[in-house]
């Protein structure tokens, strides 16, 4: 009678998840993430990055996937800003601007100030620019995303061609963009690079992150959830600017619904091939 | 609390259950959000391009003074002549121009990228000191040449050989079977992130996606009860019109 | 090659004419310098920067095909026209105010526009943007967490060796990246590592070199595409 009802009617299957999922976000219920080799790769990266090195970050995420990307941007932004470092701001999607403003009114910036430690360039229209920009960034992307002159900008009179970057961050959703950055700037001018992927194409980056063409890679609403408890640890703070970690419940909780599905699929499938073969 | 924060919030909710409210059936809350998505998303997009033809090639032409930026804007302006039917191959000029530049963009950064360096990282040594790293390399180096054996086509894959591109499929399809594990992840995270969202949950990033405060969050339910009494009286006058006309459930038209 | 050659004509030749020479010469120039005698890497980055500008000239076209196809509905009074409507309204209300109040600005330091304007609108754009735009896209895709589940139940079937496998993966990796499972046994998460290390970047790998071999022949064969169009 289960087996048929869920059979007919898929929308007791969408009732049970909502429910699976519902209860342990009300319990707000939080759990330890055990952390993955690749984002630990990452966290190390950045935090042994030398003073005063330039980090690009490139927001390349559609807002579809703001739940996955999202929370990592906050997460890393907020590690970056800890550090003596210098950002610069850039989107390979034209959604990428408005959402680094957002990530930028969320997190403690401390003593850093707009033009000397950081800069929003926004959005990189083409590759013929994302190309150009190594060589001159200025040429190529003429004006911040606030009206000003990126040449008057006193962080692009220090670092005034891309080449000069330690480190360039894509919050990817649909692969292009990291492939842009691998293929132009890193295979050129070999800058490190590493990726937050969504959990969809992070399958596919593995072969990067092994042949050490990326150096780490995080992977999805859990990859920041990871990312959020070694801040932690480390500066004892940080724990929960993104709401992944207290995701994690709900996270494990649907998985083992979808571990139930398949399980009970299967055995029904099994048990009617039976009977039908006795019924033969 | 700032009460556009608040509107916003349930705004925010209504929007989110007119389109989860798709789950239940086809109704026209749900095709008002599509719509209205697709207006959005092209208007916005409409702004971004625009800004982008303004500092790319207005402003080099009228700020810096280089007039040779003329021909570029005169031979991109080319892309429009498809909406006329005399002169509509004319688009085919610029569009030449993108493509013989991208192809031979193509052709050094696809090589280095995607064949140099992963052919270089396969090149591994097979036998380590360790059995576990010996099993790991030699999992790597063969999964990818049978993998990569299963992709040629102009060999019929019978006898030794199709043996060979027989253990290919079955890394392809392990492959697979990760990617489909890894995307339960990904949509998992974004319905429990909506949910997070509709009760008001403190840990939702309300700031760090411009929806104001945990403050203001706290009242999404009230949205919820809303919209659920809203879309209950809905159901309920299309059953009463079902009955009264006696006829099947159909989409309600606008 | 076919059997049946057909020549190009005179418009077609001299477009693979432009397409062979900036594709050649991007090509090249990754490869070749000529010190002293011409700097190819600032001919490179000026063209670059032409084409770039002619690429950006191209904003409207979407917008364009979408009006029309819209105004059509609205004029023929198609089912869907008072929908069509609701989109027009909607694309050109936040093509206004993000072109006034978005970092896509047209005048972020109002030298033109009215800071009184930029002011009013901002807020405006803001909730266009964050309230309604990234909530519609968002609540769009988490409709997959649900069919993803139906799919778990009815589609996921060990029928043959091949599912198996696929399963078989799937699930493994599926426990693993639940962080509840890890904790109960360490040994989830190890596999599910080992899986998407191993296993996974293998079969990846040679999917991505077989990719790549085939947009490099692509590529070589669209630049030197014969004259008689094959």
């Amino acid at each position: 009678m289960a087996i048929s009802s869920l059979k007919s009617d898929p929308r007791l299957v969408y009732l049970i998840l909502l429910l699976v999922i519902t209860v342990p976000i009300l319990s707000n219920a939080v759990i330890a993430v055990p952390i993955t080799p690749t984002t630990r790769a990452l966290y190390d990266f950045i935090q042994n990055l030398p003073p005063n090195s330039l980090v690009v970050e490139s927001f390349d995420y559609a807002t579809s996937v703001v739940p996955e990307l999202h929370p990592q941007a906050i997460v890393v932004t907020q590690h970056i800003f800890m550090r003596p470092l210098k950002v610069l701001f850039v989107a390979l999607d034209n959604n990428g601007p408005p959402l680094t403003d957002a990530v930028l009114d969320a997190i403690n910036k401390g003593n850093k100030t707009y033009g000397v430690d950081y800069a929003t360039l926004g959005y990189i229209p083409n590759t013929a620019t994302l190309i150009g920009m190594p060589s001159n960034i200025a040429q190529f992307l003429p004006r911040d995303t606030r009206g000003n002159p990126t040449a008057s900008l006193p962080i692009i009179k220090e670092f005034p061609a891309a080449k000069d970057a330690a480190f360039v961050i894509t919050f990817d959703d649909d692969s292009s963009a990291l492939f842009s950055y691998l293929q132009y700037w890193q295979g050129s001018f070999n800058i490190s690079v590493a990726v937050g992927a969504t959990a969809t194409i992070a399958p596919g980056f593995m072969p990067f992150y092994n042949s050490g063409q990326l150096v780490g890679v995080l992977i999805s609403i859990r990859g920041a959830a990871e990312y959020e408890s070694l801040l932690n640890q480390q500066y004892n703070c940080c724990l929960g600017i993104s709401g992944a970690s207290s995701a994690m419940v709900a996270l494990s909780a649907s998985h083992m619904l979808i571990i139930a599905m398949v399980v009970f699929g299967n055995a029904a499938y099994f048990i009617s091939r039976r009977t039908s073969k006795r019924e033969k | 609390m700032n009460p556009i924060d608040l509107i916003g919030v349930w705004v925010g909710v209504f929007i989110t259950l007119m389109v989860l409210s798709f789950l239940y059936k086809e109704n026209p809350f749900f095709r008002l959000t599509e719509y209205a998505f697709i207006g959005l998303a092209a208007g916005y997009a409409l702004a971004a391009s625009l800004r982008l033809f303004v500092n790319q090639a207005l402003n080099p032409i009228f700020v810096d003074g280089n007039l040779t930026f003329i021909v570029p804007v005169i031979l991109g302006s080319l892309f429009y002549a498809q909406f006329t039917k005399k002169y509509s191959s004319l688009y085919r000029l610029p569009l030449s121009l993108a493509i013989g530049y991208g192809l031979g963009v193509t052709i050094w950064s696809v090589f280095a990228t995607f064949f140099v360096k992963q052919v270089t990282a396969t090149m591994i040594p097979l036998f380590t000191g360790n059995v576990l790293t010996t099993l790991d390399n030699v999992v790597l180096v063969a999964g990818t040449i049978l993998s990569l054996s299963y992709f040629i086509l102009h060999r019929e894959q019978k006898g030794v050989w199709g043996g060979f591109t027989k253990i290919g499929k079955y890394f392809i399809l392990a492959t697979l079977g990760a990617v489909f594990g890894s995307t339960v992840l990904g949509r998992m995270a974004i319905i429990i992130q909506r949910v997070q969202f509709l009760l008001g949950n403190a840990s939702f990033p309300w700031r760090a996606l411009g929806m104001g405060t945990a403050t203001e969050g706290a009242y999404a339910p009230i949205g919820v009860v809303a919209f659920l009494v809203i879309f209950g009286y809905y159901l309920y006058r299309e059953k009463n019109k079902q009955v009264n006309s006696g006829t099947t459930s159909k989409v309600t038209k606008a | 090659m076919s059997s049946d050659k057909k020549k190009m004509n005179r418009g077609d030749l001299g477009l693979q004419v432009i397409i062979f020479s900036l594709g050649f010469f991007y090509a090249i120039v990754h490869y070749i310098a000529v010190p002293g005698i011409v700097d190819l890497q600032a001919v490179s980055d000026q063209l670059l920067a032409y084409l770039t500008a002619m690429l950006t000239a191209a904003f409207a076209i979407g917008v364009i095909n979408l009006t029309r196809v819209h105004v059509i509905n609205i004029k023929r009074k198609r089912a869907t026209w008072r929908y069509s409507i609701i989109l027009l309204v909607c694309l050109f209300a936040m093509a206004i105010f993000s072109m006034i109040a978005s970092p896509y600005a047209l005048d972020p330091q109002a030298v033109v526009i009215p800071a009184s304007v930029i002011a009013f609108s901002t807020p405006i754009w803001e909730f266009l943007f964050y309230k309604i735009l990234v909530n519609i896209n968002s609540s769009i895709f988490s409709l997959l967490a649900f069919f993803i589940a139906s799919a778990a139940y009815r589609a996921f079937k060990a029928r043959s060796l091949e599912s198996t496998i696929l399963l078989a993966a799937g699930l493994l990796v599926v426990l693993g990246q639940a962080p509840v499972a890890d904790l109960v046994w360490p040994g989830f998460g190890a596999i599910r590592d080992w899986i998407l290390a191993f296993p996974n970047t293998a079969g990846q790998r040679g999917i991505l070199i077989g990719a790549a071999l085939g947009i490099l022949v692509f590529s070589v064969r669209r630049l030197f595409r014969y004259p008689w169009g094959d």
